[in-house]
């Protein structure tokens, strides 16, 4: 009697942590197929240009796509139309509600001990981004526009920013480009490097 | 790794890690065992004794926590974990776990009230190790004031009582119920951990196995375990204001050091993230961005602006002068300002056993 007991809750308790750790996988991605409306922009893709057929005279080959070694353009299989919509959707969506240094001083003083909640919050939207970039290279470049997009924001807060600078690099050093910080990520304030420094130390 | 197994990998892994929790408990329940360095390496104290109103639910995952740390991969390359947490051998999960065990021993929950029935006065005018050094004086009090306001996760109540007990030159003991030993506070190592009400918040409970929850609640042990070390100026590592411009500007929630509580709390999680190949690139990004979180904390230097400056920029900041106008004079003023940098600051505990 005990022993059947003891293998139904065992039973029960697997169930149940089935449901809890499937839950986040069943609703990745599908919450965010409604168009938004707001004045977040990404940056053009000025060295992140798309292109679907590359020339053969002056490439290399990186995880991120082919680098045209003159122009400096990544050069990737083009990701699917609807996936790129989506992406840029969640993208958007994603930038525009990323917290403010003003949004984490106006905290109560019972989140600043610990990581607040804006910041874990933040965490799991970036999450769902370098998920589905690792699920879907193809959108990598969109990818690198949306981390540039983040990390040159300077009302951000520094901590967001950093993961978003040591994101870009390391996309972009994938791809190929030169190790360490290139002209545009070299502008962002000292502490917003710093912090990128400490992430990319691994 | 794709979706589908991945979820089904993390599925099976929580569903074990429940069922050794439930299992744990029980086990750890029932051992009446002294909680020594060595028993605990044997398997035969459990790793954290608890005050018997902790609630069960609480124990148990503490304790799987710690069971789930054992099996943890991490990624140590980058970080000097002999220098920041003072290990002197090799870093691996066994030694980061005793290091957290010199450190954090007792659990008990804020209900928890120092009465004549347990606690006991062993001294009057007792003479502690650096009896006339501590923390600046004037920090101290504020630090005391703030933590009255704040609804922690978790806080180290021994290295509290030590301090107030260390100034007041009185030596106690108290005896909690649950515990197997009475406790002699003679050190800020006693490691009392009190379990604050944002620990287990009630809306957090559906994810509480989650490996993102659990590697935050580790995160917290270990930053709490520093706070029992130091002595004189550095007892308890306690936190100081935010700098200037900082995004906790104003709050006691930055270390002016390089192995504080929060640059082992950014370690931890920076290398439980480098090192797990079973988790998603979500968790892992939820994770790093704590850890950049804890990062941003450890103030590696300031810059004090001159007299000048610094009315300048008041006078700037109240005329409402434009981002790229402010920053542009910080930057010019930092350059004529006088950088103090801080580095790693002496972390031995008084009066250890």
């Amino acid at each position: 009697m005990n022993r059947n007991f003891a293998a139904a809750a065992s039973f029960a308790v697997l169930i149940v942590s089935v449901f809890i750790f499937s839950e986040p996988q069943i609703v990745k991605h599908s919450a965010n197929l409604v168009p938004v409306e707001d004045d977040v922009r990404l940056p053009e893709p000025a060295s992140y240009a798309i292109t679907a057929s590359p020339s053969a005279a002056s490439t290399t080959k990186g995880p991120l796509g082919t680098v045209d070694t003159q122009s400096g353009a990544l050069q990737t299989a083009p990701p699917k139309v609807e996936s790129l919509v989506k992406f840029n959707w969640l993208a958007k969506k994603t930038l525009a509600g990323l917290p403010t240094t003003v949004a984490l001083r106006k905290l109560p003083p019972e989140e600043f001990h610990e990581t607040p909640r804006l910041i874990r919050q933040a965490g799991k939207e970036l999450g769902a981004i370098a998920q589905w970039l690792e699920d879907e290279p193809s959108l990598k470049p969109a990818g690198a526009l949306f981390y540039q997009a983040c990390f040159q924001r300077e009302d951000i807060a520094s901590s967001v920013r950093a993961l978003c600078l040591s994101n870009h690099r390391a996309l972009r050093e994938a791809a190929g480009d030169p190790e360490g910080w290139s002209e545009e990520e070299n502008k962002v304030h000292a502490e917003v490097k710093r912090l990128a420094a400490f992430l990319l130390r691994r | 790794m794709n979706r589908r197994t991945r979820a089904w990998t993390q599925a099976t892994a929580s569903a074990v890690i429940a069922l050794a929790a439930i299992m744990g408990t029980g086990l750890f329940a029932s051992s009446a065992l002294g909680a020594s360095l060595e028993a605990v390496r044997s398997g035969k104290a459990p790793p954290l004794e608890f005050s018997s109103d902790v609630p069960k639910i609480q124990r148990s995952l503490l304790l799987s926590d710690l069971e789930f740390f054992k099996r943890l991969p991490l990624k140590t390359v980058g970080t000097d974990f002999n220098k920041l947490m003072d290990l002197k051998g090799p870093v691996r999960n066994d030694t980061l776990l005793d290091w957290l065990h010199e450190r954090v021993r007792h659990v008990i929950t804020p209900d928890f009230k120092l009465t004549v029935e347990n606690s006991e006065l062993i001294e009057r005018n007792h003479s502690f190790q650096n009896q006339d050094i501590g923390p600046a004086k004037a920090f101290f009090n504020r630090a005391q004031v703030a933590e009255t306001t704040m609804i922690s996760r978790m806080s180290n109540f021994g290295v509290a009582m030590y301090m107030i007990w260390k100034k007041q030159r009185n030596l106690w003991k108290f005896h909690i119920e649950g515990f197997s030993e009475d406790l002699v506070v003679d050190t800020p190592r006693i490691g009392i951990v009190e379990i604050g009400p944002g620990m287990f918040r009630p809306e957090d409970r559906a994810k509480a196995l989650s490996f993102t929850e659990r590697v935050l609640r580790l995160k917290t042990l270990f930053h709490e375990a520093r706070h029992s070390d130091g002595n004189g100026a550095t007892l308890a590592f306690q936190h100081d204001f935010c700098p200037r411009n900082h995004p906790y500007e104003g709050e006691p929630a930055c270390d002016y050091n390089l192995n504080g509580p929060y640059a082992v709390s950014a370690a931890v999680l920076k290398s439980v993230a480098g090192g797990c190949f079973q988790c998603t690139r979500a968790e892992k990004e939820e994770l790093l961005l704590a850890a950049a979180d804890s990062q941003s904390r450890v103030i590696e230097q300031v810059v004090t602006l001159t007299e000048s400056d610094r009315k300048a920029l008041d006078a700037l900041e109240a005329a409402k002068a434009s981002e790229s106008e402010l920053a542009a004079f910080r930057k010019e003023a930092r350059a004529r300002g006088q950088v103090q940098r801080f580095g790693y600051v002496d972390s031995r505990p008084e009066g250890a056993r």
